[in-house]
């Protein structure tokens, strides 16, 4: 085993790298000088830009690098794409949320870098080191974001919940991983996969998988998810809602899919198992739910269950469904925690339905803008979402999950009803009292995107689908 | 080309999008969007017309919208002789329609004036895909979205009650068409494994009989409702709740037409299925004759056109039904000009008199109003088939070909109907225009509308008295030019039809309907003898009936509405929704919340409690891979 990193390992890695020196900069920006947070955002944004540009650059399958621990193929390029682009839109409009709370300073940036960068290697770790390193750089990052507005108890509250699962969450995985390596004798995914079945293997196995539930806030292993979310400022909500579980997904894609596909019946009750829950309980806890933020927590929560339908399916075509309801469900979630995180106002004290009902009279932009995410979340046709939905359940058919298939969108249709009681109320109701908004230039530029690109994914899905079906592993 | 061809489609919903994201940007300049966004289609799909006259076919897949596996569900568009027609007819009808609005909504406030245009766009954009969509699904999509922005334009004014129920009542109606449609879509898909029309159409004599009869009476329900039919025809009244030029353009170019389009875009099924021609021939004509005889006795002066246009539509399905597909299509393309002209006419009055339809209080207006009476009177004429106006051409077509085809019952109803036609409108005319002005009040504020109305009114009238005597082009004229599409199956019949000598005898006998049905109007509306009002009360029961619509409505309400609401709100309401739903929803919300509230009370100190749900989950996980 070479310990020398080599300029080609570095040179794989340029666009980690690129993102790494955005974050520093903007710390060292931000220490020095007064007057300079204000374009924090801008300067971010920059370096994540180049990021992209770095990572478009570098596409391609080029083997493995760091000695094996990590895997540089073109997936691994491909999801790149979605972490930058979390980072990019969350950096870039958050400051109008952080300026508003008197919080703009250049930690939040560096973390969301930080947290992003995680989860680029994340992505590619071909090593169980790798993973669980980065997955604890990710989750570090997010509980110093989750807390970031400390003057709110919500926050702190949030912050500490966070900690303590994610710690324990921590300590299965670890606990999977020791028997993983006592069943086939290295950490080595090419050989763990390799390995024979044992009752070692099975339990590995198991604690593992619970451990990337835990991180997709799926059912049973879901309580923490409503209060993190909801007591998380808005753009850390979004992000962590959106990039962190992407990076699972990816790497479920990479180790259950792809590296265990033979050995699929190990897991396929569990999943099963948590799919049904997740939806259940996502869906009806949603329904009663007043506020905005903890409404769509429990949907991400049943959202983390239609995901499932797919790794059960555990085909190519639904490696390539799960990426894409990734990507949409990046997209839907972002936008909407964009737009909460100003009609939310200040002190976030407006999140709830009691508050914004009728705010399409003042507001109706925003309103519509937030209906098409909520019309995306729930699956409406012409949104990502629909395809996102489209291509997971016909994975599910084609693997002959007929029931699960129909238990999702039964689920589903009753999910419409709670996405469109937030535009019930919206539009329909008298306004109640006014709600003091203001949005940001940054704010509005990345709302208009992600409602241009709900709605043109949906219309227009096929590309990304041929980018996914073609960066698989 | 392919360019072009999107941007016919795609201009009109970039319009509605500027309007409806701007709305308090664009507010009283709406139109100055809005008018390009479909007059430059219109000017574009002049030139496609040109360029398909010359020979040009497109039908093309532009992009695959889903593929997985061998589903696939294309996004494609179709020019050839009967789109670009209905190309043409939509938006130039529509262009003229939009520049009256300009006029006609010059009282209504900034925000609701943008949506009214942004609505009138995604109208537009909506028929556009329906027409040249080449395949039956993006034909749906279509469907659908003129579907749903009648449902919005008819509902405009939604604070009245009325408009938003009237709304509603097209909308639920023509989803029990649209049932019958996507079943058909289904049966398609399912027996030929496209829905492409050239696929279909290719593959579709592997249809048996049955089938295709069965298919297309499905289809044909669509229609029914979608152009207001028999039985579906019920909600077109009512629709008139919406603004006027609203009316002139579902009524006219879009909507109600597409039910005739999508027959005569089918007509290689058709074809097949003969039992369902005799249908759609027998409904349209009896539709023709229905809706006639309840436009004689109505004194709503767009209710009266509204039945006119139900009975004009039926025509065009008796011109399908008998297998001359060019004919009901010609006439679809004349009565778009004098139907929407008519429509203007009525919106100018309306507008004239602060909202007054009732012509009982009308009369004498001509003085006042020129430029509408005499429109009015041309769109009057070509509607009555009083050559050499446009109506006469197409309707005479369509009975000829009734006649020629061996359906004589429906060239004899379809000829009386023609009288009552000319009747009605000019009892329309004369109870409005002519005579002494019965509300004097009325009369004294009545005044001629700007050139924004009159213009488009004027265009639409010439188009009205000449469009017509396209039948005469060379090349088969109008009818030629659609038949180059159509099948062999029943080109032949047309010929026939074409050479036989009685033809003249026909066109004399229908004229002659048409002048009667002026005359016997002129003679009881002008000289007043026989009395209207007499023979109401000497043939009261016969009046009754047709001024109560033969109950329809009633009917409707007693047997389907009526039930249907009371099931609802007695069992799926009260039983189902509220105690079923709600009780499961409530029971696990309430579970759900208690379950909630314990783990927020463990979290607020006791993180062991809370490890110990973890816990649980774990064994829970652990146990199903253990049992399983």
């Amino acid at each position: 085993m070479e310990a020398v990193v080599s300029t080609r390992d570095l040179w794989l890695t340029l666009p980690e790298i690129v993102v790494l020196a955005t974050a520093c900069i903007v710390l060292i920006v931000d220490a020095w000088g007064k007057g300079r947070e204000s374009f924090l955002n801008i300067l971010s944004a920059i370096g994540l830009v180049l990021a992209l540009v770095f990572n478009f650059w570098m596409f391609g399958n080029h083997g493995s690098a760091f000695a094996g621990l990590i895997f540089r193929d073109k997936f691994a390029y491909f999801s790149n794409f979605i972490f930058i682009f979390c980072a990019l839109v969350t950096c870039f409009y958050a400051r109008d949320y952080l300026l508003r709370e008197g919080r703009n300073y250049g930690e939040f940036y560096g973390l969301v870098m930080f947290a992003a960068l995680s989860m680029m290697f994340l992505a590619s770790s071909a090593n169980l080191i790798t993973f669980f390193l980065c997955l604890e750089l990710v989750s570090v990052s997010l509980y110093a974001l989750a807390g970031f507005v400390r003057e709110r108890d919500a926050c702190v509250e949030a912050a500490l919940k966070y900690f303590i699962v994610g710690a324990f969450s921590a300590a299965f995985s670890v606990v999977g991983m020791a028997f993983l390596f006592y069943a086939s004798g290295s950490l080595d995914v090419a050989n763990i996969a390799a390995a024979k079945p044992s009752v070692a293997l099975v339990i590995g196995f198991v604690l593992f998988a619970v451990a990337m539930f835990f991180k997709l806030s799926a059912a049973p292993f879901h309580i923490w998810a409503p209060d993190v979310y909801q007591g998380s400022p808005s753009p850390v909500t979004g992000f962590m809602m959106t990039a962190a579980k992407a990076a699972i997904f990816i790497f479920i894609v990479r180790f259950f899919l792809v590296a265990f596909a033979s050995n699929q019946q190990l897991w396929l009750p569990v999943v099963l198992f948590v799919s049904v829950v997740s939806m259940l309980v996502g869906n009806f806890a949603a329904i009663r739910q007043n506020d905005v933020k903890r409404l769509l927590a429990y949907s991400s929560i049943a959202h983390a269950g239609y995901a499932l339908v797919a790794v059960a399916a555990g085909t190519k075509l639904a490696a390539a469904a799960l990426v894409y309801y990734a990507v949409a469900y990046c997209l839907m979630n972002l936008g909407a925690f964009a737009v909460i995180s100003v009609l939310a106002g200040k002190n976030e004290e407006y999140a709830s339905l009691d508050k914004l009902q009728g705010v399409a009279v003042e507001h109706p932009v925003l309103a519509a803008a937030l209906s098409v995410f909520l019309f995306s979340l729930s699956g409406m046709p012409g949104t990502v979402g629909f395809m996102g939905k489209f291509y997971v359940f016909a994975a599910g058919m084609k693997a002959g999950l007929y029931w699960l298939v129909v238990f999702a969108l039964i689920n589903s249709a009753i999910a419409a009803y709670y996405y469109l009681k937030v535009v019930y109320y919206m539009f329909m109701r008298e306004p109640k009292e006014s709600i003091p908004v203001n949005v940001g230039v940054a704010t509005g530029i990345v709302v208009l995107l992600l409602v241009v690109l709900v709605i043109q994914t949906g219309v227009v899905p096929g590309s990304l689908y041929q980018a996914i079906v073609a960066s698989l592993p | 080309m392919r360019d072009l061809i999107l941007a016919v489609v795609f201009i009109p919903l970039i319009g509605a999008a500027i309007n409806g994201i701007f709305c308090w940007k664009t507010r009283r300049k709406a139109h100055y969007i809005a008018v390009p966004a479909i007059a430059i289609p219109a000017v574009i799909s002049l030139y496609l017309l040109v360029k398909v006259a010359q020979g040009y076919h497109f039908d093309d897949v532009l992009y695959w919208w889903i593929a997985i596996g061998d589903f696939r569900v294309p996004i494609g568009f179709l020019l050839d002789e009967l789109s670009v027609v209905m190309l043409v007819t939509v938006t130039f009808i529509s262009t003229w329609i939009h520049i009256y609005s300009i006029g006609y909504m010059d009282h209504e406030p900034d925000i609701s004036y943008a949506r009214y245009f942004t609505y009138l766009n995604l109208f537009v954009f909506f028929m556009l895909v329906l027409v040249m969509a080449n395949n039956y699904l993006l034909m749906f999509v279509g469907w659908e979205g003129v579907g749903l922005c009648s449902y919005l334009l008819i509902g405009y004014w939604y604070e009245k009650m009325s408009a938003a129920n009237a709304g509603m009542k097209a909308f639920i109606t023509n989803r029990v068409g649209d049932f019958g449609f996507t079943i058909a879509l289904f049966l398609i898909y399912k027996h030929l494994g496209s829905l492409i029309f050239h696929d279909v159409f290719a593959r579709a004599h592997e249809l048996s009989v049955p089938l295709a009869t069965l298919i297309t009476l499905l289809l044909f329900t669509g229609a029914t409702g979608k152009s207001a039919q028999i039985p579906l025809y019920v909600w077109l009244p009512d629709a008139m709740e919406g603004p006027t030029p609203v009316s002139s353009l579902i009524h006219a170019a879009t909507m109600v037409t597409a039910g005739v389009y999508m027959i005569a875009r089918s007509h290689v099924l058709y074809n097949l299925a003969p039992f369902t021609m005799e249908v759609v021939a027998v409904v349209g004509v009896i539709t023709a004759w229905f809706a006639a005889s309840m436009a004689l006795v109505n004194n709503d002066l767009k209710r009266v056109l509204a039945f006119s246009t139900i009975s004009q539509l039926g025509y065009m399905f008796v011109g399908v039904g008998v297998g001359a597909y060019a004919a009901g299509i010609f006439h679809l393309f004349t009565h778009a000009f004098f139907k929407g002209l008519m429509f203007l006419c009525a919106g100018s009055v309306m507008h004239a008199l602060h909202g007054e339809l009732n012509m009982q209080k009308m009369g004498g207006l001509l003085k006042k109003m020129k430029i509408t009476g005499i429109t009015f009177i041309v769109g009057a004429l070509a509607i009555s088939g009083v050559p050499p106006f446009a109506g006469f051409w197409s309707k005479d077509s369509i009975l000829h070909h009734a006649f020629v085809e061996g359906h004589k019952f429906v060239w004899l109803v379809g000829t009386i109907t023609a009288g009552m036609t000319a009747f009605y409108i000019f009892r329309l005319i004369f109870l409005t225009f002519f005579g002494e002005p019965r509300d004097k009040e009325l009369y004294e504020h009545a005044h001629e509308n700007p050139p924004v109305m009159t213009i488009p009114m004027i265009v639409l009238a010439i188009g009205s008295a000449f469009a017509g005597l396209f039948a005469l082009a060379p090349g088969g004229g109008f009818e030629g030019f659609v038949n180059r599409i159509m099948h062999a199956g029943h080109e032949a019949a047309v010929h026939a039809a074409h050479g036989e000598g009685g033809a003249g005898g026909l066109i004399v006998i229908s004229v002659a309907v048409a002048l009667i049905g002026i005359g016997i109007a002129y003679l009881m509306y002008i000289k007043r003898t026989p009395d209207p009002v007499e023979m109401a009360q000497r043939f009261r029961p016969i009046y009754l009936v047709l001024y109560n619509r033969y109950w329809v409505d009633e009917l409707y309400f007693a047997f389907f509405i009526n039930p249907t609401v009371g099931i609802s709100r007695h069992v799926l309401w009260k039983i189902v929704d509220v105690g079923i739903i709600d009780g499961i929803v409530n029971g696990v919300a309430r579970l759900c919340s208690l379950i909630g509230a314990g783990v927020r009370k463990l979290q607020t100190g006791f993180i062991p409690d809370y490890a110990w749900f973890i816990l649980a989950g774990i064994i829970v996980v652990c146990g199903i891979k253990i049992l399983f």
